[in-house]
């Protein structure tokens, strides 16, 4: 049965998860506190040990053509474990959407908006959010490339605003934490975002010339997103050093710091507004999914009558996940990478084997019953 | 606040009633009508502040239980 009829082009597809991996810079605050200005060595490590994750999903998705991860899960492990296993893939969705839109809020209420309350803020881009998956996939992925592209620019002119205010100095001491850091680090770069790109499987049969060349666009997507964030979390090393750790918005600081021909200061604005389109992206790209994976699990034409009620579902939710951002923060750092390793590797990786086995037992079966 | 609610909970009956009703699947509108009531009602434990549970804070604490933390 398929719910979804557009279909989007490799290059928006790449760039979709380009975009959505940039977005999460706002998220480096999580463990820029651990690793301090030794974080950019574990975010390296963390891109290394992600790629063999990504040609897992990439396997996965190539195993069963024409499938979302909703549908591959009913393949491999049956009816009703397929189902149960889809019902926390559905959960997992959900609240991907409803931290990353409560920490949108959260940002724009702290730093654009101060006297806006945070549920008007959630619940307008939300509506936003409702528009583009109503009108389906092509629409909310529609602009990926020109966001990146928005992106790269504004990254580019902030390491301008800043070429004097960055020192190699802020780089060192190096390993001169315990080895606890860095692995805490390497985890939590690993499930958040570059784990989260597991929401990709439930895209990829909508996918042009896929499963063709799904690998070269996936990794090269995963590779441009995760060096992005690589060369802002390099950036705000090398302009704040060890005082990165008392920040809550390093990347915001360093605009704040920035000067261009010494006149325009304060570009603070800037990131702003980036971080608001890209995060505005993934939480769109995140619903979308969302929506299409509780279409898919419950076996219904059409997602579009419910993404009202599933939105306001989402607010809900965004406002009880956590009590406030302190919690989140600590538990994005201590729990939140053991769980998240649950739907964004161990699952997956289960799929994966699972499904090989049983193809490797049909073929025995078939080539049994071709002897006879 | 709660007045704003059970108004835009109308509103979203307004716009999605209709057509689910002209397309006759049953199995749609039962679905819709889940959605709808549990959006509904706790939007309004929300707007009454009522204290709803935390599905990931009780994750947090079984997983620091399990020693499954940093």
């Amino acid at each position: 049965m398929t719910i979804e009829n557009s279909r989007i082009s490799a290059g928006q597809f790449m760039f979709s998860i380009a975009c959505f991996l940039h977005s999460s810079s706002l998220l480096t605050s999580f463990f820029v506190i651990i690793t301090r200005n030794e974080s950019w060595m574990p975010f390296v490590a963390s891109i290394i040990i992600c790629i063999p994750l990504i040609v897992s999903y990439v396997l996965l998705s190539k195993s069963y053509p024409g499938m979302n991860l909703i549908q591959i899960n009913e393949a491999v492990f049956g009816r009703v474990a397929g189902k149960i296993v889809s019902a926390l893939y559905v959960w997992f969705f959900f609240t991907l959407t409803s931290l990353n839109i409560r920490d949108l809020g959260t940002f724009v209420n702290k730093t654009t908006m101060v006297k806006t309350p945070i549920s008007i803020i959630i619940i307008l881009f939300l509506l936003l959010c409702v528009w583009s998956s109503y009108y389906g996939l092509e629409v909310v992925t529609r602009y990926s490339i020109v966001f990146l592209i928005i992106s790269c620019v504004i990254l580019f002119i902030s390491i301008i605003a800043v070429y004097d205010l960055i020192e190699l100095d802020n780089f060192l001491p190096m390993f001169d934490m315990p080895l606890n850091n860095y692995v805490q680090v390497s985890h939590i770069a690993s499930t958040i975002p570059f784990g989260e790109t597991v929401i990709f499987l439930m895209v990829t049969p909508y996918v042009d010339n896929a499963p063709k060349n799904l690998m070269r666009y996936f990794l090269g997507g995963f590779l441009l997103g995760s060096i992005l964030i690589l060369i802002v979390i390099l950036r705000d090393i090398s302009v704040l050093g060890n005082t990165i750790q008392y920040f809550s918005l390093p990347s915001f600081e360093v605009f704040r710091l920035g000067t261009l021909f010494q006149t325009i200061s304060h570009m603070e604005i800037m990131f702003s507004i980036l971080l608001i389109v890209l995060l505005y992206f993934k939480i769109s790209v995140l619903f979308y999914v969302t929506m299409l994976a509780i279409a898919q699990l419950l076996n219904i034409r059409s997602y579009r009558p419910i993404l009202l009620p599933c939105a306001a579902l989402v607010v809900v939710y965004a406002f009880t996940a956590f009590k406030d951002v302190i919690t989140h923060t600590k538990t994005a750092q201590e729990t939140t990478p053991f769980f998240w390793t649950l739907f964004e590797i161990l699952l997956p990786v289960l799929t994966l084997i699972v499904s090989f086995v049983k193809k490797k037992a049909k073929n025995k079966n078939n080539r049994k019953a071709v002897s006879k | 606040m709660i007045v704003l609610i059970i108004l835009a909970f109308i509103i979203m009956l307004a716009i999605n009633l209709p057509s689910l009703i002209k397309s006759r699947d049953y199995k749609l509108i039962i679905i819709y009508g889940c959605f709808y009531t549990a959006s509904f009602a706790l939007s309004l434990l929300l707007a009454m502040n009522v204290k709803l549970p935390s599905i990931l804070e009780m994750a947090d604490s079984l997983f620091k239980t399990l020693k499954l933390s940093y």
